[in-house]
């Protein structure tokens, strides 16, 4: 072909070109959006980050200033060698709602990126206190204004990096919450 | 009108046959190097040896103190008779712990596999904790025959190993003591 | 395309015949010759070979190949004989009525007792093998049946006879004792009653498409084996079980 019969046909042929120079795109996108979505639209995704000692609401619960600090653990509690315990306490209120909302773990911010799980069987954790938000049936039996999350992780007792508490409120996945702490 | 076309340059037969031989040859080659449909999912192969601290892809693992022995013992009162391996093991997750259950340890030999039993108290399953190591034992039932054989030890999170990452440390039998009891290790943290 | 005349009976006869005779027979042969190629000119090659299968299955079946193969029988085996039915070779030792057995992992309900049957079972294939799977139809619960029991012809549990493992694995050249136990309603069975335990075979199918690995099913009765029931009643100090 030569080039006046190759420009004659980009021109007769411009506005398909278009159609598909756009579209291809757009389809390719939309298509691999759909199964991404369909694939972690109810896992824990996105970080909403509170920053060390702020507050925030989340999910139509405010997230009062936590504290991450080394605690000793129960009378009974057999704690492995080389390891201490690390209670996190983070103020909650759920103003008169019961949204429940659970912990995924304790996670360090740099580095490996490890991540431990609430243990209150082997810290012999008091059954009193609160390790994630309970729903209720009616709000009036307790619980419904404002309260504390303690929540104990054991760790290798070498941990003292950046740290931060990942909390799950289901309405709002994939968000989640990311709450920093230092202990 | 056609252009006169130039005369077309042949090779000499002898180079034609020397070249196809060298293709032939080359496609032969190729074959043998061409691994198996299998290779597409074969499993990530750590290898470490005894006593040596094995890094999987989520988990840490090391194998201790083999033993061979006529009766097993567990520490909550079993015990089992026949030909018994035991060894102890030390695992940790190497970043989470939601998931991390190490299910999945067998010994081969001469293409058999024999699974850690279930009948003692044995460290499988074990619910992995991220840099906290702990320490159990597992007993391998076996035929007579086998104790004089060398063998590998795998171990994976899931007996689905395709995939992932598989550990092997060898284990000769008979280099091992045979003994009339082996005792199993309660499973617990590491001292 | 035309065949080229076939020279081969041409000559053949040419030379063969007489040469007294030789001009008539010869033309007599050519022309017949020349009328078998013309012929077989108008059938499109392909169908020759269609057609030369009649007769050879006519001559196979004369000679009995397209009979059906007769299914080979199924033997009847005593209590202590040995069948191996794919992955387990099994020998079926002996039966016990009893009322209860829950060391066997067997609870059955008023009006029922438990039918016992000690098999010695050894793993003959290359990794270990469970001795119950979800499915009746597999392992070694799918190994075998009673089928006098009608709807209870499956076992109900399995467990080891040394140390009371439910549902235990068996690995592969490591013979075990196992109790199989089944519900029977009280009245079905006495001491001395003959049953009859079907052993069946496994075949190893290998999984394709969107299955993977290897697995043992499609059960088919191999084998009945006639034991004589004994019956220990409440059975205090029958099946001991250590550990």
């Amino acid at each position: 072909m030569d080039a006046v019969s190759a420009a004659t046909w980009l021109r007769r042929n411009a506005l398909a070109l278009s159609a598909v120079a756009v579209l291809l795109p757009v389809t390719a996108a939309v298509v691999v959006g759909n199964e991404w979505w369909s694939a972690n639209s109810g896992r824990d995704v996105f970080p909403v980050t509170v920053a060390e000692g702020e507050s925030a609401r989340f999910g139509g619960i405010s997230w009062g200033p936590a504290r991450a600090s080394d605690a000793e653990p129960g009378e009974n509690a057999e704690l492995p060698p080389r390891t201490k315990v690390i209670a996190v306490d983070i103020p909650v209120d759920r103003h008169g709602k019961a949204t429940t909302c659970t912990v995924t773990g304790l996670r360090e911010t740099s580095g490996a990126q490890r991540e431990w799980q609430v243990d209150t069987k082997t810290t012999d954790w008091n059954y009193r206190l609160q390790t994630f938000c309970k729903s209720e049936s009616t709000v009036e039996s307790g619980q419904s204004g404002p309260f504390t999350l303690s929540l104990p992780f054991v760790v290798p007792d070498d941990i003292d990096g950046p740290l931060a508490v990942d909390l799950v409120v289901i309405d709002e996945l994939p968000r989640f919450l990311r709450v920093e702490v230092t202990p | 009108m056609m252009p006169a076309t130039p005369p077309v340059k042949s090779l000499p037969p002898w180079a034609v046959w020397v070249i196809g031989v060298a293709l032939l040859g080359a496609a032969w080659g190729v074959v043998q190097l061409t691994p198996s449909d299998d290779a597409i999912q074969a499993p990530f192969v750590v290898a470490a040896s005894v006593g040596e601290k094995a890094t999987a892809r989520a988990f840490d693992v090391t194998v201790t103190d083999p033993r061979l022995g006529d009766t097993a013992f567990d520490q909550k009162g079993w015990y089992g008779d026949g030909t018994w391996l035991v060894v102890d093991i030390e695992a940790e997750s190497r970043q989470v712990e939601q998931g991390a259950l190490l299910g999945n340890i067998v010994f081969v030999s001469d293409g058999v596999t024999y699974t850690a039993s279930e009948r003692p108290s044995s460290a499988l399953p074990l619910s992995l904790r991220t840099g906290i190591p702990q320490t159990g034992s597992v007993a391998f039932e076996l035929p007579e025959g086998v104790a004089q054989r060398p063998g590998v030890i795998q171990i994976s999170l899931d007996i689905e190993t395709r995939l992932d990452s598989l550990v092997e440390v060898p284990i000769d039998l008979a280099e091992l003591t045979r003994h009339d009891d082996v005792e199993m290790r309660a499973t617990g943290w590491t001292p | 395309m035309t065949t080229p005349p076939a020279a081969g009976p041409d000559s053949e006869t040419g030379v063969a015949s007489a040469p007294a005779a030789a001009e008539p027979a010869g033309a007599r042969t050519r022309r017949g010759a020349r009328w078998v190629g013309s012929m077989t000119d108008r059938v499109p090659t392909g169908w020759i070979t269609g057609i030369l299968t009649v007769p050879f299955l006519a001559v196979a079946a004369a000679f009995g190949g397209l009979n059906a193969v007769a299914a080979p029988p199924i033997p009847d085996l005593s209590a202590g004989k040995t069948h191996v039915n794919g992955p387990f070779s099994l020998a079926i030792s002996r039966a016990v009525l009893i009322d209860e057995f829950p060391e066997a992992g067997i609870t059955v309900e008023e009006g029922q007792r438990v039918l016992a049957v000690v098999v010695t079972a050894e793993n003959v294939w290359d990794r270990a093998m469970p001795t119950v799977l979800s499915s009746p139809d597999a392992a070694l619960r799918g190994s075998l049946r009673i089928p006098s029991l009608g709807d209870g012809a499956v076992p109900v549990a399995i467990a080891r006879f040394d140390d009371a493992t439910k549902e235990p694995h068996l690995q592969p050249g490591v013979p075990a004792d196992l109790v199989v136990t089944w519900a029977v309603d009280a009245d079905a069975l006495a001491a001395g009653d003959e049953v009859e335990i079907d052993i069946r075979d496994l075949s190893l199918s290998e999984g394709v498409l969107i299955t993977y690995g290897e697995e043992w099913g499609t059960p088919m009765t191999a084998a009945h084996v006639h034991v004589d029931v004994t019956d220990v009643g409440a059975g205090a100090d029958a099946e001991e079980t250590s550990g």
